[in-house]
């Protein structure tokens, strides 16, 4: 079984995503986002512009852990969520896991254009296809 | 429920999908605004992202539903 992702070009070098819908099961939220497939996150995680989007009130949440990266420490809530792909046949894929809600507040405009993160929690259940020259990009199971 | 999301998401993967193939040409007319695409058309821009998710809102579509992204000529580069 094949999931389909995409190429983005609008980033430098280019980058790789999927499309999801995500049930945010304790907010109540069902969203569609693409996110970017990120080996180099240990959790999927939705990031500002997409909290923004969503309309999450962050200072309400209390955030449970913490995640190094390069911008220093940021806080985040995990939401039990379940992750729904479309498989290349549209079949409909099901991956049940703790989708982290930054809490942080956003240190600077720019950051809301970061996409938000498919980590490894998912893509280690996965065979990640990845060839930028064939222009190839999959999750296979 | 199951057979809604599968809907949902295999117009989402289209609409994905004309965003990035489209991205030049929607680059001439959203430079460095935000976009909310739906059924392979542009709904509404702005530069503000709060003002057009409220803008949506009060048309009484659902922003959480739509495909929202910044249209930025300079490609973003990041280390996440």
């Amino acid at each position: 079984m094949r999931i389909p992702g995409y190429i983005n070009y609008g980033y430098r070098p280019p980058a790789p995503f999927v499309a999801v819908a995500i049930l945010l099961h304790e907010l109540n939220i069902r969203v569609r986002l693409p996110l970017l497939l990120d080996t180099g996150a240990s959790n999927t995680m939705i990031l500002w512009g997409d909290v923004e989007r969503l309309g999450i009130d962050v200072s309400k949440m209390k955030p449970e852990k913490e995640f190094s990266g390069l911008g220093g420490l940021i806080g985040a809530k995990p939401v039990a969520s379940t992750v729904s792909f479309r498989s290349e046949k549209g079949d409909l894929v099901e991956e049940n896991v703790q989708v982290h809600i930054v809490t942080s507040t956003c240190p600077h405009l720019k950051l809301k254009l970061l996409p938000s993160i498919m980590g490894r929690d998912i893509i280690n259940k996965y065979t990640l296809n990845y060839s930028y020259d064939a222009g190839k990009v999959y999750l296979e199971k | 429920m199951s057979e809604d999301v599968a809907i949902g998401l295999t117009d989402f993967n289209e609409d994905f999908k004309w965003f990035l193939r489209s991205r030049e040409e929607l680059l001439v007319k959203y430079e460095d605004k935000w976009v909310a695409v739906y059924s392979r058309k542009v709904l509404d821009s702005d530069e503000d992202l709060t003002r057009l998710v409220e803008r949506l809102k009060a048309k009484g579509l659902h922003p959480e539903q739509i495909l929202i992204q910044f249209l930025s000529k300079e490609p973003i580069e990041a280390i996440l």
